[in-house]
């Protein structure tokens, strides 16, 4: 008899974690969107306001963002330097691949890409209008990512307790 | 399986349950995974019920014709 | 079988209609599974009592020297009136007065083909009253 309530509180603890991580998920998406913003912003200031090349900003922005968008910088500074392939395609495969495919839509993927292809021109004005273009697309994003992160994250979480608490009554 | 006051809470949670899930599934938009949860619920209920209505005629098919 | 007391059955009883009332207004349905289940419990462990009874009947039928058969018709009877009724109950209060109609029909036609040996026997006896 014991056991199988405690077999059912488990049930209940391992589905309204997996609600909750789902829930996550979007909150990380909110975050993720956040600091792409901050992001750009700096990587405006360096590209209008220093003389380095782009290897080096996304180097010191590597340093300014935290875990994720950290080592996102960090690859794009390593692959940029190996001079091999342009920042369109390496920002493809990077963001194409785990961990960033799991915290990003198509959308800001997009935005990035098209961004990093107009990076390649060394127009400051124009590069300039074209980071403050991603900027407001990226804001757009984070909106329905905030709308989304309350309506979904909230559902999830719920529907995983609840799920819980539905196995744990069959089991009971 | 046996009626009694274990199972009569169960339905009982069931019910409550499923119709939260409803209404969670049905605020999202996603009504039709709702309808399928709730049918999902009824049918879990159903069988067992039928279990008892099974369970309730054999005692009557014992306490009556026998006699 | 245990026999059950009064308290048991309203206990029983108290409590499924509160559960009932507490469902009811998120899933009508599921309020009448309870209701279903609530009735059949307490059926249940009404029969375990009613064995007693039927015993007790059976043994006057048997010391006044009923025939056997009249006696287990006539208990036949009583359990498909209580069986038709429960199950009619149960419709009305889903609503369904048309189902519930339909099953009281069923019972009574049962019990009047459960009843047609004893009338046989009994216009037979009558005949053979009459002189011929």
């Amino acid at each position: 008899m014991s056991l199988r309530f405690i077999f059912g509180f488990l049930m209940l603890a391992l589905f309204s974690w997996i609600g909750w991580d789902v829930a996550r998920r979007y909150a990380w998406r909110v975050q993720l969107l956040i600091a792409l913003q901050r992001a750009l912003t700096s990587l405006e200031t360096e590209i209008v306001y220093a003389q380095n090349g782009l290897p080096d900003i996304f180097k010191r922005l590597a340093h300014m963002e935290p875990a994720l968008l950290s080592s996102f910088f960090l690859s794009t500074h390593r692959e940029l330097l190996e001079g091999r392939r342009n920042l369109a395609d390496v920002w493809y495969d990077l963001l194409n691949r785990p961990p960033l495919i799991l915290y990003t839509d198509v959308r800001e993927r997009q935005t990035l890409i098209d961004l990093a292809r107009s990076l390649g021109q060394y127009d400051r004005l124009s590069e300039q209008k074209r980071i403050q273009l991603a900027r407001y697309e990226l804001e757009e994003a984070y909106q329905e990512a905030k709308q989304n992160d309350e309506r979904y994250g909230k559902m999830a979480r719920t529907m995983g307790v609840l799920f819980g608490l539905l196995v744990m009554i069959l089991i009971w | 399986m046996e009626p009694d006051i274990q199972t009569l809470f169960t339905i009982a949670g069931i019910g409550i349950i499923v119709g939260m899930i409803h209404s969670v599934l049905r605020m999202i938009g996603r009504e039709d995974w709702a309808n399928w949860m709730t049918l999902i619920g009824f049918v879990i209920v159903l069988y067992m019920v039928v279990n008892f209505i099974q369970n309730l005629f054999q005692h009557i098919q014992r306490v009556f014709h026998f006699f | 079988m245990r026999s059950v007391t009064i308290m048991q059955v309203v206990g029983v009883g108290l409590t499924a209609t509160a559960l009932a009332l507490l469902v009811r207004e998120e899933r009508p349905l599921f309020a009448y599974f309870i209701t279903l289940v609530a009735t059949m419990i307490i059926f249940i462990s009404v029969l375990s009592n009613v064995q007693k009874i039927i015993e007790l009947i059976i043994n006057l039928s048997q010391r006044a020297h009923v025939n056997a058969l009249f006696t287990a018709t006539i208990l036949k009877i009583v359990a498909v009136a209580y069986i038709a009724d429960f199950a009619a109950q149960i419709s009305r209060d889903a609503g369904e007065t048309s189902i519930a109609g339909k099953i009281e029909l069923a019972g009574k036609v049962m019990i009047l083909m459960m009843a047609i040996p004893i009338l046989e026997a009994m216009i037979e006896t009558v005949l053979a009253l009459i002189p011929v």
